[in-house]
């Protein structure tokens, strides 16, 4: 009988054991994954490789780039690339989750401005390799885009573009205003003026007019796509002013230039009543039925210009000068990597496809981007082109890049919340401007990754 | 001899874990799925709430309590707990209400009973997607047809989604429509079963429709109610989709809700120790409603 009991399991160690085995298989499924190994160097070419690729190409370069990926597989039978495409929102969450799993993509298409998290995290492999046996030249990039690329000296992928802001103007709107859409305004004044005329409420009155109703506007001069951060940016950088210091350390929006650029964007939308509060309104709905004259917007439009036939009336402007010190213009670009993690045959894989798609800057050009290299951002069919020729010309001239941070989502997170609570009529410029150098300082005291 | 032994094991008591063996095996499964996929999440969920725990980064650093004390100073923790309980109740309210009504109107079972009940469900099953999809174009400013009819009706427009004021609001009710179908079926049920001789003695003793409403139908729908308020609650202090899609949390913050924070802090900002911190708040929260609502509805009616 006692040698039959020591074989009875009761409720009480029946619990405990199976709580201990579904604890410890937790615990395991959570444990970290062995670290990945940066810069080794790539495999040769396997006779049939698959190439999984992740990125969130989904507005109007998108389809672009698809016909390229096609067009790569059918010059290369041996390798066959899944592409997964994915909101920008979703691909920053799931990188990172599967470079923790240990079973990342064997390539991804980045954001510049996103380097500087990614590198203190080693989400990505080095791509010192590219240039230094691969053929891809260190010098035919626009340097600041180049540079921020970099996470302590060494390069983290392939540039595949240089994109930004850049102004879509309605040639039948200016014109119908007696303005000339080949003589763009060169300061804030010349810009006040025209922009005026282009506002109309339902009985064609513009601002200047005495009996303009704002309450019944059918026409605005001018938009901004991604408001929150490029316009805001745009217009302290047109100031002289920056959201942090030089070394990164200190918030800079309480500082002049930034209150100045704030309040002028409030004025544009609450007192000059030139721009839409932007939020909950359509841009692209606004430029496709004519109630826009000027859209503030990514050089990924031309896809979006050419499917809504609207080349015919549309004419590129440089970002227009808001600020009251110098041009400038946002811009960003698009990163190739390959994730730490990834095998050796997909790496492999992954580095044939972008060299590939660095040589074929001109073929991704199509769809509106500038292509990353200068020799090929200079090449007079691209030069020519009305829309992808003046992006890359401008951005050459005086386009500037977000300064890197290893925690720059959230930095970017606090005063985009913040400056958009202003616009909106929830806070006042000086309450907007307290909270966000506030929270962005309160970001950068936490310290760097 | 041997008869009487086996007289002796048969007439033996089966041992209390015999008994129950059965069923504790047939519990397994789900034991092994509950602790794998539930409880262990939880007890390592707040286990990373004790440290700095950069997803990407080796080091992790042991910070106590730490990240619940930074919470109490933490102005969008409160910002966006404030704008969580406010669409809650909102929205609850709303469906409550709504399907409180909507579901005694048909009880009756009048022509088209079905279609009715299928019409109101309806909404139920589009994706939070497609319903803030479709609810953001409705509400544009510019474009929106709901600016349409109220500029045809000569009423002034408004940025249904662009001021502080309204957005909760908009929120909340595009949200009962979306979802009051589900309370909606639950208290046609829970009226459906509320035997009708307890009406017909009300009315034999003279109570009037809003006594029999309000003595009889609310005082037996109580369970119903409390199982309502509940999940409704559960539900809805989760907000995160309607948000994301139609308002992205703005204008400014003013509709950022608690779950989006939680989701920015862990996967856009790596912070997940802080954001385990986050949800184990927020699951207190909705505990302490929980236990409220059962201490005002969870009493049982029997007539």
């Amino acid at each position: 009988m006692d040698a039959m009991r020591k074989h009875v399991i009761n409720r009480r160690q029946f619990l405990l054991g199976s709580g201990s085995v579904a604890a410890l298989a937790a615990l395991a499924a959570c444990a970290p994954p062995a670290t990945g190994t940066p810069a080794a160097a790539p495999m040769a070419m396997p006779e049939s490789v698959e190439v999984d690729l992740w990125h969130g190409l989904g507005g109007a370069d998108g389809k672009t780039f698809t016909e390229l990926v096609e067009q790569y597989m059918d010059e290369n039978s041996n390798v066959t690339v899944n592409e997964e495409l994915l909101t920008w929102d979703i691909f920053y969450q799931k990188v990172p989750s599967a470079v923790i799993a240990g079973n990342p993509p064997d390539m991804i298409i980045t954001h510049e401005w996103a380097i500087g998290q990614w590198g203190p995290r080693q989400v990505l492999r080095s791509g010192e390799d590219f240039y230094a046996s691969m053929g891809v030249p260190r010098d035919d990039f626009i340097p600041a885009v180049f540079e921020n690329i970099h996470y302590e000296g060494v390069p983290l992928g392939v540039l595949l573009d240089t994109h930004g802001s850049g102004g879509y103007v309605n040639v039948n709107l200016l014109e119908a205003a007696g303005l000339d859409p080949a003589s763009p305004p060169a300061n804030r004044t010349e810009f006040l003026e025209q922009m005026q005329l282009l506002t109309l409420d339902s009985a064609g009155r513009n601002p200047a007019d005495s009996n303009f109703d704002p309450e019944d506007i059918v026409q605005y001069a001018f938009h901004s796509h991604f408001w929150r951060r490029w316009a805001m940016l745009e217009g302290m950088w047109q100031n002289g002013g920056n959201t942090l210091s030089e070394d990164g350390t200190q918030s800079a929006i309480d500082s002049e230039p930034v209150r100045e650029a704030l309040s002028f964007w409030h004025q544009m939308m609450h007192e000059h009543h030139l721009h839409a509060v932007p939020v909950g309104y359509s841009q692209t709905d606004a430029y496709q039925n004519d109630a826009l004259a000027l859209s503030i917007a990514g050089s990924w439009w031309l896809n979006f210009i050419r499917d809504g036939d609207m080349e015919s009336k549309t004419v590129f402007w440089r970002v227009p000068m808001y600020g009251l010190v110098q041009p400038q213009a946002w811009m960003s670009a698009h990163v190739m990597g390959i994730p730490n993690g990834t095998d050796d045959e997909g790496v492999a894989g992954a580095s044939d496809l972008i060299v590939w798609l660095s040589n074929h800057g001109l073929d991704w050009a199509r769809s509106g981007q500038p292509p990353a290299r200068i020799s090929l951002q200079n090449a007079p069919q691209l030069q020519e082109h009305w829309h992808t020729g003046n992006f890359g010309s401008q951005f050459q001239d005086i386009g500037r890049t977000e300064q890197q941070h290893a925690n720059i989502s959230e930095i970017q997170n606090a005063y985009q919340q913040e400056f958009e609570a202003v616009v909106t009529n929830v806070k006042s410029v000086d309450e907007g401007i307290t909270e966000a150098h506030a929270r962005v300082q309160e970001v950068l005291n936490r310290g760097a990754a | 001899m041997a008869l009487k032994q086996e007289a002796l094991r048969a007439a033996k008591p089966v041992p209390r874990w015999r008994k129950l063996l059965p069923n504790y095996l047939f519990l397994a499964p789900y034991f092994v799925f509950f602790l794998l996929f539930l409880a262990g999440p939880d007890l390592y969920g707040f286990y990373i709430s004790l440290f700095n725990w950069d997803i990407l980064l080796p080091d992790k650093p042991f910070v106590g309590f730490g990240n619940y004390r930074e919470l109490f100073n933490d102005k969008l923790w409160w910002l966006s707990l404030r704008n969580t309980i406010l669409f809650a109740c909102l929205t609850v309210g709303g469906n409550l209400i709504l399907s409180l009504c909507v579901s005694t109107l048909i009880r009756q079972r009048p022509p088209g009973f079905h279609f009715l009940r299928f019409l109101f469900y309806t909404p139920v099953v589009l994706s939070v997607a497609v319903m803030g999809v479709i609810l953001a174009r409705v509400l544009n400013t510019e474009f929106g047809l709901l600016n349409y009819y109220v500029s045809q009706l000569g009423l002034p427009t408004q940025k249904w989604l662009g001021e502080e004021r309204l957005v909760i609001p908009v929120l909340a009710s595009s949200t009962v429509w979306w979802t009051f179908g589900f309370p909606f079926l639950v208290f046609l049920a829970g009226l459906l079963n509320i035997p009708p001789p307890i009406y017909e003695a009300a009315r034999i003793d003279g109570a009037n429709r809003w006594q029999s409403f309000a003595r009889i139908t609310l005082p037996l729908l109580q369970p119903v109610t409390l199982f309502i308020l509940v999940t409704q609650f559960i539900a809805h202090f989760k907000v995160f989709g309607q948000m994301w899609i139609m308002t992205q949390g703005g204008p400014g913050a003013a509709s950022y809700s608690v779950v989006m924070y939680l989701y920015d802090v862990g996967w856009r900002f790596f912070r997940m120790g802080y954001a385990s911190s986050l949800a184990f708040a927020l699951a207190a929260i909705i505990l302490i409603v929980t236990l409220i609502n059962f201490r005002f509805f969870g009493r049982r009616v029997e007539y």
